[in-house]
């Protein structure tokens, strides 16, 4: 405690003006007249407490605003000890990657973390998973293990972006995966401000296995059964062999003995028979359990369904090539119809015909269509055809010169090489995906309302194009087909910590492994992502009634508990600025807390008090002053 | 109604001429004894005497004698000459009153008007002025011009110290070769036996006394909301006080006082009066007459 301008509290002395008025002045005040006192006696000890009683809080308060005034004046201070040893400020840093949740590893970083905490006084958390999150001091009780990838390379940036000038004091209490690590020592650079203290949690190698991955169909049409290719791995184990089980729908449906070699890998096959119709919570899992169960199963889905239709509205030819293209894929999920009925397709194609009113409407609502022309054509919502004709004769054709190869519909398409296009009909106002090499666009998407149109500068019938006879077409066709049913999107397998992605503007709702909505209604109309953090199914629901199940898993990686070389970690504690030494004495850091703002506050609330009090007690006294001054006039005193 | 409110001393504050008070006071209480059948009043015709040689002609009848041939004078009751001395208290504490009227202005009044009608009936009217001296003396007279030097005595009464009941008695008895009427107008502060001891020997000499006891009514009930330092007008003694003590002791004390007061008035055959300053002048009118018949 002290005070910044210690000369101001003189003006205390100021307390001697409401002493006077209220003690001194009063012995004196309003004497009133009487004729005789012959009757009178004096009651001068009650009269005299009533007084005090009446006028010592208008003292009190008159008084306290003064001396508050005094004492904000001198702004009085008061100095706490804060930070850490050494003056530096503390940063704890706990590893909460899946890694963490083998055996004690946090709790013990945990109360490792909290007595570093008491030692410090004041410190700041940072929650070290996939990304580093900071959070306040409080935070460290409820930090839980999470499902995440752990990297030891998000620690210098975070502490970075705390942006402390002072020396900062970092404490990491993790495992030390060596699986971590950064692939570059450089990407564990801290800033210069800050020293590493390393609190490791685990001493030694465990030995660990783990379901590495189960291989199984995202979808199976018509089929009840499918399979699936089950691998398992140990990571610094002996050979071993371990009971390898397949769950459907929490119920157990196959499973066998799986010899698994030292720290090595082994695979094994199962079909799954029974699968329902719709989504199929499957579950591969490796018995008996060890130390870090979680990696112990391994969650996968299966969708069972009926092949869809696909319309084909145009010439025959070009139906002909598409139907050889869509349903050479073995069990392919699609079968191709010709006509112009309306009904529920995955998709719709028009090749060199009018489109009938109601594809658009369809897109609208959610369909997709795939318009291919080669001549002039004027489609609702799209656009118009422009024909181009380069001729068949010499070298009057085009090529394709530039393609968008991360589309789902051209990945891997290697620009088509040795197809020539020899009419086209150019969509202007559209997304190219393709172009010729006069710049025409010659592949463009678009999206109509909740659908997406692919609109095909060309036809299929062989004519206008030699596509339909090269070898991309059907990778084109199947990939066309997988984007437009929406079946190409979903990755039904994701690593926990991922996003998943949402179509902008689509309503969804996602379930989470819990069974609870995880968007609310608002974020459900505009989320364009969510984060899969937990492990298990998140259950997507989509607009026109689409369902996907997510199997989440940890990064396997985590499952590899093998700890960094000491050299490495040394290395990393050294690169740091010097630590404080351990031993020496603590030199607190000391921060300063000033009180004028609050004697401030206390003053105009006392003076407040004061006006409220004030203006009660002159009305009294000034009564009595006019019944003496009457008095006095009347006796002509 | 309209004669009472006259007698109201808060009326008579505004009259700036004592003896033009005292005349309004008196016509106002004759106006209104009028309809009270209870007091006779001097100027009532009381019987016819033959004239005898000597008799001031001017009250002959002459009617009479023009249809008698006979010489009567006509006398009236109030020709029974007395003759009243007002003795007025001028002490410092007389000075008091919480109203328009202090007690000391309430008793220019009341003497004022007890002299206007002594001499409006004819008889010789006296005053003392004291205090713990006499101040004045105006010995009584019936003759022309009494009253203005009655009314001037009455003017020049201001408040001056202590009372002291003795001095202007003994003064009192040295000069009183006649039985009369003394009306003692104070506040008496003083012991009740104290105040009858002196005054009783002018009732014992055949004077009739009356004491007017004039005290304010803030005396007689004090209303004190917070705790006062109360200065005595006469010793200048200050005392601080108390609501509570206002409220109950006080009250009873004071009517002790006045009650001891009264008791050994009637006990000495002396007529007491307690009257509040802001009460009309009549009661103490009345009491006046009363005593005035008595004596005749």
């Amino acid at each position: 405690m002290g005070f910044a301008a210690p000369w101001f509290l003189a003006a205390a002395a100021a307390v001697a003006l409401p002493l006077w008025l209220h003690l001194l002045r009063r012995s004196r005040s309003s004497p009133r007249p009487f004729a005789s006192v012959m009757f009178w006696e004096a009651r001068t000890e009650s009269s005299v407490r009533q007084r005090r009683l009446q006028f010592y809080l208008l003292f009190t308060l008159r008084s306290a605003i003064i001396l508050l005034l005094a004492l904000a004046f001198a702004q009085p201070y008061f100095e706490t000890t804060g930070a850490a040893a050494g003056g530096r400020k503390v940063v704890l840093a706990l590893d909460v990657s899946a890694s963490m949740r083998e055996g004690g590893r946090m709790p013990r970083a945990k109360s490792a973390a909290l007595a570093e905490l008491k030692k410090a006084g004041e410190a700041r958390v940072i929650a070290l998973g996939r990304t580093a999150v900071v959070q306040p001091a409080p935070a460290l009780q409820a930090l839980k293990a999470t499902a995440e990838t752990g990297s030891l390379a998000e620690l210098g940036p975070a502490v970075a972006a705390l942006g402390d000038k002072e020396p900062v004091e970092i404490h990491l209490f993790s495992d030390f995966q060596k699986s971590a690590l950064p692939a570059s020592f450089d990407d564990l650079r801290l800033p210069e401000n800050a020293s590493l203290v390393l609190q490791p949690v685990a001493n030694s190698n465990i030995p660990n296995w783990a379901v590495e991955r189960a291989d199984a169909p995202a979808r199976v049409f018509g089929s009840d059964t499918a399979r699936v290719t089950v691998a398992v791995r140990g990571y610094g184990t002996p050979a071993e062999s371990r009971r390898v089980s397949i769950m459907l729908n929490a119920k157990l449906v196959a499973g066998r003995e799986v010899p698994v070699p030292s720290s090595g890998r082994a695979s094994a096959e199962f079909d799954i028979h029974g699968l329902a119709y719709g989504l199929n919570r499957c579950e591969a899992r490796i018995e008996p359990a060890d130390s870090l169960a979680q990696d112990d199963r391994y969650y996968f889905s299966i969708e069972r369904a009926e092949p869809r239709p696909v319309l084909y509205i145009g010439d025959h030819r070009g139906a002909v090539y598409f139907r050889a293209a869509l349903e050479s894929a073995a069990a392919s999920p699609f079968r191709l119809r010709e006509g112009r009925d309306e009904g529920s397709y995955a998709f719709v194609v028009v090749a060199d015909a009018a489109p009938p009113a109601w594809v658009m409407e369809y897109v609208r609502r959610g369909g997709a269509a795939l318009f291919a022309y080669a001549g002039r054509r004027r489609v609702d919502s799209v656009g118009d055809f422009e024909p181009l004709y380069y001729g068949r004769e010499g070298d009057r054709f085009q090529t394709v010169s530039w393609m968008d190869r991360l589309h789902p519909v051209l990945r891997d398409a290697n620009l088509w090489q040795g197809v020539r296009f020899y009419r086209v009909a150019r969509a202007g106002g559209l997304r190219a995906l393709a172009r010729l090499a006069d710049g025409t666009p010659v592949l463009s998407e678009a999206r109509v309302g909740a659908g997406r149109v692919l609109a095909f500068g060309s036809a299929l019938d062989g004519i206008a194009n030699d596509l339909p006879l090269h070898k991309a077409f059907v990778p084109f066709v199947l990939r066309a087909a997988a984007y437009l049913s929406g079946m190409g999107e979903a990755t039904p397998q994701r690593v926990a910590g991922s996003q998943v992605e949402l179509t902008p503007g689509v309503p969804a709702e996602v379930l989470d492994p819990h069974g609870q909505r995880l968007l609310s209604l608002e974020q459900a109309q505009t989320a364009t992502s969510f984060d899969a953090a937990e492990e298990g199914f998140y259950e997507l629901r989509r607009a026109g009634g689409r369902r996907e199940l997510i199997a989440v898993n940890a990064d396997r990686r985590e499952s590899d508990l093998a700890i960094a070389p000491h050299e490495t970690l040394d290395l990393w504690a050294k690169s740091g600025a010097p630590a404080a030494p351990a031993s020496g004495p603590a030199r607190n850091t000391r921060q300063r807390h000033d009180l004028w703002p609050w004697l401030i506050a206390l003053a105009i609330a006392a003076a407040v008090a004061e006006a409220f009090v004030g203006s009660r007690y002159p009305g009294a006294r000034h009564a009595q002053t006019l019944e003496a001054e009457a008095t006095a006039k009347g006796a002509g005193v | 109604m309209t004669q009472l409110r006259y007698l109201d001393p808060n009326v008579l504050a505004g009259i700036s001429s004592l003896e033009l008070v005292a005349r309004t006071v008196v016509d106002g209480f004759i106006a209104g004894l009028h309809r009270s059948p209870d007091f006779g009043f001097s100027q009532e015709f009381a019987e016819y005497r033959a004239y005898s040689p000597g008799d001031d002609l001017r009250y002959v009848d002459w009617n009479v004698f023009a249809r008698t041939e006979r010489a009567y004078l006509k006398r009236y009751r109030g020709e029974t000459n007395t003759q009243l001395t007002a003795m007025l208290d001028a002490s410092a504490s007389m000075a008091f009153g919480s109203g328009q009227v202090n007690k000391l202005e309430y008793a220019r009044y009341l003497a004022a008007s007890l002299c206007f009608l002594a001499q409006h009936q004819r008889d010789a009217a006296g005053l003392i002025v004291f205090d713990d001296e006499v101040r004045n003396y105006v010995h009584p007279s019936g003759r022309q011009g009494q009253l203005a030097r009655l009314m001037h005595g009455l003017e020049r009464a201001t408040p001056g110290a202590r009372t002291n009941y003795a001095k202007p008695f003994e003064h009192f008895l040295s000069f009183l070769h006649r039985r009369g009427m003394a009306a003692v107008i104070s506040d008496f502060y003083a012991a009740p036996d104290e105040v009858i001891r002196t005054v009783e020997p002018l009732a014992r000499r055949g004077t009739e006394v009356i004491l007017f006891h004039l005290l304010d009514r803030e005396e007689l009930a004090p209303a004190l909301r917070d705790p006062a330092l109360l200065v005595d007008m006469e010793t200048g003694e200050g005392i601080e006080v108390s609501p509570d003590f206002a409220r109950r002791e006080y009250r009873e004390r004071i009517g002790a006082h006045t009650a001891a007061l009264r008791q050994a008035a009637a006990e000495a055959g002396i007529d007491y009066v307690l009257i509040p300053t802001d009460k009309p002048l009549d009661d103490a009118l009345r009491e006046y007459l009363a005593v005035r018949q008595r004596r005749l």
